[in-house]
C-alpha cells in the first residue's frame, strides 16, 4: 500500500491500481466480517471460541499478493474494527492485535514454503497462532496465567475453524474472477497454490 | 488441502492434545473460590452461598457462589464474555473478565497454586 501511495506522488512511476484497490477492498471485507463476528460472539455458547472470519481477508491478500500486503490488510482490519467497536485502546484491542500479528507471522512463514501448504493450511495454522497470541496477551494483561487453562481446547477449535475459513478464502480466490485474475503474470505461481 | 496441510494440522492438533492433560491435571473438586482483581485478591469457601462484588478496571464484577458452583452474574464490560461462561465448580476452573482484569478461580485443597504450576 505504501508503494502505491508513494507512486501516486511521482507521476514517473506507474501506480499499481490493481493492488491498491484489491487491498482496500480486502480491508473493507475484513472489517465487515470482523464486525459480523462481534455480533456472533453474543450467541456462541463458548465465548473462548471464535470463527475468525476476518482472517479470510488476510489469507486472500497473502495468496494474491504477498506478506507485505497481508500484513497491511490484517493490521488495517484490526485497527478499523477496534475504532468501530471502541475497543482499540482496550485490552480486547490489544488481544486482537497480538493475535493478528502472530497469525500473520505464521501464515507468511508458511507462504514462503512454496507449494507445500495451501491457503487452508495457512488459515488453520494462522488461526491457531492467533489463539496462542491472544492467550499470551491475555496472560500479560491479567498478570495471571490462569486463563491458559482454556488454551488447548481453543487451539483445537481454532484449527478446525481455520480449515473452514481457509475453505472460504479458497472459494473466494477461485470463484471471484477479479481475485483469481490477481495472479497476473508475476503472481502466476499463486494460482497453482490456490487451486492445488 | 495438500499433504503438507494435513501434516501441519495434525501436528498442531497433537500438540494441543498433549496440552489437554497438562492443564487438566487437577480436576478434583475445589473447596474454595479465589477472586483476583486489579485491586487485590480474596478467597471464599465454595459451600457458603453468597454474592461477591469486586472492583475491576472498568467497573464492578458480581460473582455468585451458590450450591457449590461459581459464576459471574454481572459485569461492567463491553462483551460480557465472563457472564456467558459456564459455572465452575472444580479445582482449576476459571472464569476470566479480561476487560476488568478479574479472574475467578476454584482451588482445591492442595498447597498448589492452581494452574500456575503448569505454565512456569
Amino acid at each position: 500500500m505504501r508503494s502505491a501511495d508513494s507512486a501516486a506522488i511521482s507521476p514517473a512511476t506507474t501506480v499499481d491500481v490493481h493492488r491498491m484497490v484489491t487491498c482496500g477492498s480486502l480491508i473493507a471485507l475484513g472489517v465487515v466480517l470482523g464486525l459480523v463476528e462481534t455480533w456472533l460472539v453474543a450467541w456462541t455458547p463458548m465465548p473462548w471460541i471464535r470463527l475468525g472470519l476476518g482472517n479470510v481477508a488476510a489469507v486472500v491478500a497473502l495468496a494474491v499478493f504477498g506478506p507485505r500486503e497481508a500484513l497491511s490488510v490484517a493490521v488495517g482490519r484490526v485497527l478499523l474494527v477496534g475504532i468501530a467497536t471502541g475497543t482499540l485502546a482496550a485490552p480486547a484491542g490489544l488481544l486482537s492485535m497480538t493475535g493478528a500479528l502472530f497469525s500473520i507471522a505464521v501464515m507468511c512463514g508458511l507462504s514462503l514454503c512454496g507449494d507445500r501448504f495451501s491457503v487452508i493450511g495457512w488459515s488453520a495454522a494462522g488461526a491457531a497462532a492467533h489463539t496462542a497470541g491472544q492467550f499470551l496477551a491475555a496472560v500479560a494483561v491479567m498478570a495471571s496465567p490462569a486463563v491458559l487453562r482454556f488454551l488447548p481446547l481453543s487451539i483445537i477449535a481454532s484449527l478446525a475453524l481455520g480449515v473452514v475459513t481457509g475453505q472460504v478464502a479458497r472459494m473466494l480466490l477461485s470463484h471471484v474472477p477479479y481475485l483469481a485474475g490477481g495472479g497476473r503474470a508475476r503472481y502466476g505461481a499463486t494460482n497453482d497454490r490456490v487451486c492445488e | 488441502m495438500t499433504r503438507g496441510d494435513r501434516i501441519l494440522i495434525t501436528i498442531l492438533a497433537l500438540v494441543a492434545l498433549i496440552l489437554v492433560p497438562v492443564v487438566a491435571l487437577a480436576q478434583a473438586g475445589g473447596d474454595h473460590v479465589v477472586i483476583e482483581g486489579p485491586y487485590g485478591r480474596s478467597s471464599y469457601a465454595i459451600d457458603e452461598d453468597r454474592v461477591v462484588e469486586v472492583q475491576g478496571r472498568s467497573g464492578i464484577v458480581s460473582v455468585e457462589i451458590a450450591e457449590g458452583s461459581v459464576r459471574v452474574i454481572g459485569s461492567d464490560c463491553p462483551d460480557g464474555v465472563c457472564m456467558s461462561s459456564s459455572p465452575i465448580d472444580r479445582d482449576g476452573g476459571v472464569i476470566a473478565c479480561v476487560p476488568n482484569g478479574v479472574t475467578v478461580s476454584v482451588r482445591g485443597d492442595r498447597a498448589r497454586e492452581g494452574v500456575d504450576a503448569i505454565s512456569r
